[in-house]
């Protein structure tokens, strides 16, 4: 090949080598800054290192590919300065024929190189070059975009200017799922398993807390976790709301003061006038021997007076006050109808209370037609058992899905206490059971508050918020003087652990046990009476 | 004079020749162009123009310039084919005695001006172009050769359709080129007027001989070629036949049949001279598109559509130009 044809074919290596670079660093940067703006704006992390490493292989693989498709042959340098010398092919026909002789191939050689010669170009020159040039600018911008966007969007400078960050320093916001916390939260997943809970709502328990378990270990920010532990509060809250039912019948009675109304909710809220705090299990299990004996309480006190109400002869007994004439036959069929109203509940014919309800419901629809047949003391006879065996059945299904409430109370409160979450802090749940128990029952609160009272005084209340008077006592732990409810509820703590770990024989126990009820509780036998 | 010397040589000799018919032809420079390039390319012309343009002239003054013995043929209707090839006659020898001898026709020269050759009938027209096509006549089993460089002008006359014979196209296949030869500009026209008020004599003198032609012939065949443009070539030519795989558009839709082998032969070959000619010392697709009209104008058949869009052969042929890469 001659000299001339040489040296444009550097020329073209040349600037082969140059567009290769220029598009294999812009692509470089085109994808360095593509990721970096992604990623950054999505809060994904990844190590800087890691888009220089990408930049980097992205701008060889590329550089390398348009070298190679670039890169300058004879034959593409040939017909490139044909066309651009107007040299008709001479080239080309110098460079196809090179290996070979002739005298005419001798002489076209000589000509082309001549005519190459004579020809004027550029010492360096690069076709297209501005275009090249246009991509590595756009390469910068979008690398400088991706760069500075992300750090302008996390240090919260919007469009109106600085905005005043939502979130705490990330010192101050720091937060690490430490084994102690990883320990409380497996014990927890432990005592559910152990726990009584039906084995449906028992395994969603155990998983919603092992959701919980895993995701906290990928959490580095308190805010992030208060949210996660809320999340699953609000989970397990709904899990028990599906599976108790006596909300949905109760509601359906529509006197939640009085008869069944009463009965149902009054046994699911015996848990709230217990004065325990459910932040340890024992506690939980503790209670549970109690259930049946309040929930006993509960219904004879609200289902006696109904039994009373139907137990009347056939041919009716006049209200002396009143005047007013009822039959069993009236009354029978109202209680009927309550019932039906009741069983019209969109919840599943097998749950414990349904059934309950629906074998009085059968019960009483055959007295309703057995009226006229049979003697009054025949059809007493049936309603008594009818509402022994009631009262049985109810006390186990009211049992079941108070213990339910009991559990998930146990869960919020050992929840906050692992995370240092405030109890109150977490969404409400139940309420309306509070607010249930104000009037009968078991009930914990005031009843009839004095409009001065800062709410201190006698009864009880929440499970985390306990009453005591305004008395000043001494605290031994702050060493002054404080408003005697303040403390009431370490007392009763410490107390309390003595009795599970049996340091107090059983009836100097009970009579604790009774004492501190007696405080928080109101005093039972008086508001009996007052029924 | 060594092979370089005679290639450089080579476009200074046309150079001379195309002076020295200028002396006796005024204009019509892409005529004088091809005619040279068949010549030396080894093929024969067929000329279409109109009486009075200078056909016959300028094939005699080609044959002084050229030093080749000139003959003319007017064919008409009633011409044999013995009168263009000649034939046996019986006549007396010195001795008296009667003997056969062959008496060659017109045909037997190296240049020949066929005049009006769709005026003879077929038969005629059958001997003549064998003729073209051997190089050589045989009567009576007896062959005998022309000499080479035998190269063959024939006319047509575009204007007269009544008592003509077409040429088939197998036989129009022949001609290496069709040219037509156009009218003369009025500048021309006047320098024509002009020259032969003062002599019709033609001026031409000899430049170059029939040994120098078959030189420069075989010269040509080694000009190179790169195979993109050889491709071009082949390329452009299947490229009129309508009825292959991936024929172009063009053929598709004006094409009724398209050019033989001859064509791509022809154009390979007369590019090869047209670079001599022109000083380069290689083939160029300039070349190969600027030949393309005279090589595939008689070679293809326009049909109704092309007709219908007044479209001529030379447009078509400039449409698979561009259609073909």
């Amino acid at each position: 090949m001659t000299d001339g044809f040489r040296k444009l074919k550097n020329k073209c290596l040349t600037a082969a080598i140059v567009k290769s670079v220029i598009a294999g660093v812009s692509a470089g940067l085109i994808l360095s800054g593509a990721l970096m703006l992604a990623f950054g704006l999505s809060d994904i992390a990844f190590h800087w290192a890691y888009y220089i490493l990408i930049g980097v292989l992205s701008a060889a693989a590329v550089g390398v590919a348009a070298f190679l498709i670039m890169r300058p042959t004879d034959k593409k340098v040939a017909k490139k300065y044909d066309e651009r010398l107007n040299l008709n092919e001479k080239l080309q026909t110098m460079v196809e024929f090179s290996g070979r002789e002739g005298d005419i191939i001798a002489i076209q050689r000589e000509d082309a190189s001549h005519k190459l010669n004579a020809a004027k170009i550029k010492t360096f020159e690069i076709s297209k070059l501005w275009y090249y040039l246009l991509i590595a600018v756009l390469a910068l911008a979008m690398f400088f975009t991706g760069v500075f966007v992300p750090a302008a969007a996390q240090s919260g400078t919007g469009p109106n200017g600085p905005v005043t960050p939502v979130e705490p320093g990330p010192d101050e916001d720091f937060f690490e799922y430490d084994l102690f916390m990883q320990a409380g939260v497996a014990e927890l997943i432990t005592n559910v398993r152990e726990s009584n809970l039906s084995a449906a709502l028992k395994e969603e328990f155990v998983r919603e807390l092992t959701s919980l378990d895993t995701n906290l270990a990928e959490i580095d920010s308190k805010q992030q976790m208060r949210i996660s532990v809320t999340a699953t509060v609000t989970a397990i809250d709904a899990l028990v709301t599906n599976a108790n039912t006596f909300r949905i019948i109760g509601e359906l009675f529509g006197d939640k003061t009085s008869g069944f109304g009463a009965a149902i909710f009054q046994s699911a809220a015996v848990y709230i006038s217990s004065p325990n705090i459910f932040n340890d299990y024992n506690r939980v299990k503790a209670f549970e021997t109690k259930i049946g004996e309040n929930i006993e309480i509960v219904l004879q006190t609200n289902l006696t007076p109904i039994l009373e109400a139907v137990r009347i002869p056939q041919n009716g007994v006049t209200d002396e006050e009143t005047g007013e004439t009822a039959t069993m036959a009236e009354r029978v069929n109202a209680l009927v109808a309550s019932l039906e109203k009741a069983l019209a509940a969109e919840v599943d014919e097998t749950d414990a209370l349904y059934v309950t309800l629906d074998t009085l419901f059968q019960t009483f629809r055959g007295i309703a037609d057995d009226m006229g047949k049979y003697k009054d003391e025949t059809l007493y006879t049936r309603m008594d058992k009818a509402f022994t065996e009631l009262d049985n059945a109810m006390n186990t299904a009211m049992s079941a899905q108070c213990y339910n409430l009991v559990m998930n109370n146990f869960v919020r409160t050992r929840l906050a206490g692992i995370f240092g979450i405030d109890v109150a802090a977490l969404p409400e749940f139940n309420e309306d059971l509070n607010d249930g128990n104000n009037s009968g029952g078991n009930s914990g609160d005031p009843g009839d508050k004095d409009p001065d009272d800062d709410g201190n005084g006698g009864g009880g209340g929440n499970q985390d918020e306990l009453y005591g008077s305004d008395d000043m006592i001494y605290d031994p732990d702050l060493g002054e003087y404080v408003k005697y409810g303040d403390v009431l509820a370490k007392y009763y703590d410490r107390v309390y652990d003595r009795i599970l770990d049996g340091s107090l024989s059983g009836e100097l126990s009970e009579i604790i046990e009774e004492y501190f009820k007696i405080l928080y509780g109101g005093i039972e036998n008086d508001e009996t009476d007052e029924k | 004079m060594d092979s370089t010397e005679k290639v450089k040589q080579f476009s200074k000799s046309i150079a001379t020749i195309k002076d020295e018919l200028r002396k006796d032809i005024i204009g019509q420079e892409e005529i004088v162009d091809n005619v040279i390039i068949a010549i030396i390319a080894g093929g024969n012309v067929l000329l279409e123009g109109v009486p009075g343009v200078g056909k016959t002239r300028l094939v005699r003054s080609l044959g002084r310039t050229l030093s080749l013995p000139f003959s003319r043929i007017q064919f008409t209707p009633d011409l044999m084919p013995s009168d263009v090839t000649g034939t046996n006659v019986i006549e007396k020898d010195e001795n008296g005695k009667m003997v056969t001898s062959f008496r060659r026709g017109p045909i037997f020269a190296n240049l020949v001006l066929a005049d009006e050759i769709n005026r003879a009938t077929p038969k005629t027209q059958a001997a003549m172009l064998e003729v073209m096509q051997e190089h050589k006549v045989t009567i009576a089993k007896t062959t005998h050769k022309l000499e080479e460089p035998f190269f063959v002008l024939a006319t047509e006359n575009p204007i007269e359709q009544d008592g003509t014979y077409p040429l088939p196209e197998a036989q129009m296949d022949r001609f290496m080129f069709k040219l037509v030869m156009k009218f003369p500009t009025a500048a021309e026209l006047a320098d024509i007027v002009n020259m032969t008020q003062v002599s019709m004599d033609e001026n031409a003198n000899a430049v170059v001989d029939g040994k120098t032609i078959l030189e420069m012939r075989e010269l040509a065949k080694s000009v190179p070629i790169i195979d993109e443009v050889l491709a071009y070539a082949v390329n452009l030519v299947s490229n009129t036949h309508p009825e292959i795989d991936g024929a172009s558009a063009t053929a598709k839709k004006y094409i009724k049949y398209g050019a033989s082998p001859r064509a791509a032969q022809a154009l390979v070959t007369a590019a090869k001279v047209r670079a001599l000619m022109n000083g380069n010392y290689n083939v160029s697709y300039e070349d190969i598109k600027t030949l393309a009209y005279p090589v595939l104008r008689h070679r293809i058949k326009i049909n109704y559509n092309a007709v219908n869009d007044r479209l001529s052969v030379d447009s078509v042929i400039k449409q698979l130009l561009d259609e073909t890469k």
